[in-house]
């Protein structure tokens, strides 16, 4: 076992790290949510850096990066606490495409690697659950609506599940088609997303058959990407509070010396690190496929959840009234936890894969 | 040993319940009931109806307008008009000043602020905690000065509550600065629209406007306006910090809201079957539902001791802890009923709440589970109970 990262990947590591402390400390970040989500000089940054180009292959002009590379990422961007879509508008996208024309696919990931071009993921649907999506494809249009689409606002695409003869294909549609409405919403996190509506618009297929599977790639990825992202944002949250536990004085002396309020610390960078451990874990099993994988990104995930819990509520807690207030940058983090939480499956519905999966993984 | 209510009491408790029926406008029941923190007319209306009737200071005795009930019927009270649910009665007026008024103050005061209090002419709000002092409360550093036959205030309070809905302010000023940190404070009741008061607010994560920063720039208030004796501040601060005792477990209200959220989980579907189905989710619930239970027994309990021995009870601290556990992991009930359509944030941009998807209560619920992590750290933090436990009870 190797758990240490190779030269290139501590690189691309300590040049995200720095260009995010210079670039997007909590001022900035305010300052990118007030202003609707997205800030042009940071979304270049982060393509000069090359986080865009990372989850294509080489031959379409990417970086080939692997689940470690974009787990690296995702808990910068979550240390940070990034409200920009880099990974609902790029890496859950790639896997999308693989099995696409390779002429379509090569131009889309070169221009995705550079950041001139974001697309969104139009899959989930107000009536959530149903096998097949209601959304529906023929003869070149493309009809229904989608729920929840993570920056769908600021998509210059969409890829949209659709069925189609029988099965689920997976279509690409242009936002300034005129059969696209978009309605965007601001989330608790400082993000914003959009339900949108299709009513005809032109759509070409991408697929081969294969959605299904890309799907439940693309919904793999994204999971082990949120579990390092949370990862990234409890790391923060954790020397935060042990900061502020050591600067915040009542009767006369700093409340990192009460016994109780270090113990409590304590859980927390415990809590930290089995939440770390599992982020490794389900980077590396996210390239496995079936059952398998799916299971240990639940167990991840189970963990990840609980984690995101304990250290949320107690930074929170630790921080008296300063922790409730959206003027401190340590109740944007329990925010955002939470949200982690809920989303790509809560504790209950891991839990339940879990069991049906017959448990974690040997 | 008898755990039943006495056959007045119960009869009591159906005269509550039938004004709450005959008073709460549908309206208010729906939105207090989705855990919404309830608006100014809200209140202003729930406490006029109280008032109408001479209950809106439950806790006082006829003698000052109140209806001198014992802690029993205190608390039947109380449990009632929380699970039904109404607004909060604006308890920094009736439960908190208003006791330290008729039990400190001069005949003036109690002539002029009473009446005031019952009324909500006066909408009281409490101005004790300062940015260096939160559990440290006797570390104030405000500080008032005579000035000729008055005083003038200076200093600055924080995370005070609804500061901008009220009109006047209980203030901790430090009057004597060489005497011990305890003994050198005192009690004022301050205009707040006297020159140099000023409130900003303080927006919380849950989105709402509750709290405030209210600055007091050399406020020029007269001697009238002193509680007690100077330098005596801290014991009227402890007397009214150990007034709200057993109503701080906050029982009828975690057992409303729970109701509330069975009912959402019943409709709820998730993977296919109604929320309340899913054997995680109902222990969860039936878990919250148990320790309840043991909560308002050892509410009962505290309150026949405190009225066989007359004496506050050093075990309200495990009601305090006890209930704000039980309010917060209500809300994270609620909060998972919500799933996924808690996501939105209703705030800004005009679409309102829900203003995509979801039921009309779900952007109440991060709200609620946002809002109510307030409850472990104010009124004595969970830690500072522990505290208390730990050396006032056991010993150690
Ligand atoms: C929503 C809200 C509304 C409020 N409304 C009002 C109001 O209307 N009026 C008013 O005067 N005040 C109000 N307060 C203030 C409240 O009383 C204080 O927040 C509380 O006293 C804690 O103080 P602090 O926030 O400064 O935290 P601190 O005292 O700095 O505490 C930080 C952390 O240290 C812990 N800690 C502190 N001392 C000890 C110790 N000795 N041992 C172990 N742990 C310790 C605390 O438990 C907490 O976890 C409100 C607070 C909130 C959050």
């Amino acid at each position: 076992m190797n758990f240490e990262l190779s030269d290139e990947q501590r690189m691309l590591k300590d040049s995200l790290s720095r260009f995010l402390s210079d670039r997007y400390d909590f001022k900035a970040r305010e300052r990118v949510i007030r202003e609707g989500g997205l800030d042009g000089a940071v979304w270049r940054g982060l393509g000069e850096l090359g986080v865009f180009a990372l989850p294509f292959p080489e031959e379409d002009g990417g970086l080939g990066g692997g689940p470690v590379e974009m787990m690296i990422v995702a808990e910068e961007m979550g240390r940070a606490l990034v409200v920009e879509p880099w990974l609902a508008a790029i890496a859950e996208i790639a896997p999308l495409l693989v099995s696409a024309d390779p002429a379509i696919r090569a131009d889309l990931a070169a221009r995705m690697a550079d950041g001139s071009l974001r697309i969104a993921f139009a899959h989930r649907e107000p009536q959530a659950e149903a096998e097949r999506p209601a959304t529906t494809f023929a003869d070149g249009k493309l009809s229904g609506t989608k729920a929840r689409v993570i920056h769908g606002a600021m998509a210059d695409a969409f890829i949209v599940s659709a069925s189609v003869d029988g099965g689920t294909g997976l279509f690409l549609v242009e936002t300034a088609d005129p059969g696209v409405t978009i309605r965007s919403q601001p989330t608790q996190d400082g993000r914003r997303m959009a339900e949108i509506h299709f009513d005809g618009a032109a759509a070409r297929r991408l697929d081969q058959g294969d959605a299904e599977t890309l799907i439940a790639n693309a919904a793999a990825a994204a999971l082990a990407a949120t579990c390092a992202e949370a990862v990234g944002a409890m790391d923060a949250a954790l020397w935060l509070t042990t900061d502020y536990l050591k600067t915040r004085e009542q009767f006369g002396r700093p409340i990192g010396t009460f016994q109780g309020l270090q113990h409590q610390a304590a859980d927390m960078f415990v809590a930290l690190e089995q939440a770390r451990s599992m982020a490794m874990y389900a980077a590396v099993m996210s390239e496995r496929t079936g059952a398998e994988r799916d299971a240990a990104l639940s167990a991840a995930k189970v963990q990840i959840n609980r984690s995101a819990k304990r250290i949320g509520q107690t930074a929170v807690q630790l921080h008296g009234g300063v922790g409730v207030t959206m003027e401190y940058a340590i109740g944007h983090y329990f925010k955002r936890l939470t949200m982690i939480e809920l989303t790509h499956g809560d504790l209950d519905h891991h839990m339940d894969r879990l069991a049906r999966l017959g448990g974690v993984p040997a | 040993m008898d755990l039943n209510f006495t056959p007045e009491e119960e009869t009591f408790r159906q005269e509550i319940r039938q004004f709450i029926a005959d008073n709460l406008p549908e309206e208010t029941r729906r939105h207090m009931s989705q855990l919404r923190p309830p608006t100014r007319d809200m209140v202003h209306q729930w406490v006029q109806a109280l008032a109408s009737r001479g209950w809106s200071c439950p806790r006082w005795p006829v003698e000052y307008g109140g209806p001198g009930w014992d802690a029993v019927r205190q608390y039947i009270f109380f449990e009632e008009i929380q699970a039904a649910p109404s607004p909060d009665i604006v308890s920094f007026g009736t439960n908190m000043v208003g006791p330290v008024i008729f039990t400190f103050g001069t005949e003036a005061q109690k002539a002029h602020y009473l009446p005031k209090i019952a009324t909500l002419e006066h909408w009281w709000c409490q101005g004790f905690s300062e940015p260096g002092a939160g559990s440290d409360l006797a570390a104030v550093r405000t500080k008032a000065v005579r000035d000729g036959d008055g005083w003038v205030i200076d200093g600055q309070k924080t995370w005070t509550t609804y500061a901008h809905r009220a009109n006047m302010i209980f203030v901790l000023a430090r009057t004597d600065p060489h005497a011990k940190k305890q003994e050198g404070i005192s009690f004022f009741l301050v205009d707040m629209s006297l020159p140099g008061v000023s409130v900003r607010p303080i927006q919380t994560i849950d989105g709402d406007r509750e709290i405030n920063e209210v600055f007091l720039d050399n406020v020029r208030v007269p001697a009238s306006c002193l509680v007690g004796e100077e330098n005596k501040g801290w014991d009227y601060a402890k007397f009214l910090l150990g007034n709200e005792r057993t109503g701080i477990a906050r029982v009828g209200m975690t057992r409303g809201r729970l109701q509330m959220i069975e009912q959402l989980a019943a409709e709820r579907i998730v993977d296919g079957r109604p929320l309340i189905e899913h054997a995680r989710f109902r222990d969860r619930l039936t878990e919250l539902q148990v320790e309840l239970k043991a909560l308002e027994m050892t509410v009962m309990r505290v309150l026949s001791a405190e009225q066989a021995k007359g004496k506050p009870n050093p075990a309200t601290s495990v009601l305090k802890l006890v209930g704000a556990d039980m309010q917060q992991r209500m809300t994270e009930l609620y909060l998972q009923v919500a799933g996924e359509d808690a996501v939105a944030w209703p705030d800004q941009d005009g679409t309102g709440p829900n203003g995509i998807m979801g039921p009309d209560w779900a952007d109440a619920a991060p709200a609620a589970y946002f809002n109510m992590r307030k409850v472990s750290i104010y009124g004595g933090s969970t830690e500072v109970q522990k505290n208390i436990i730990a050396k006032a009870i056991l010993g150690l």
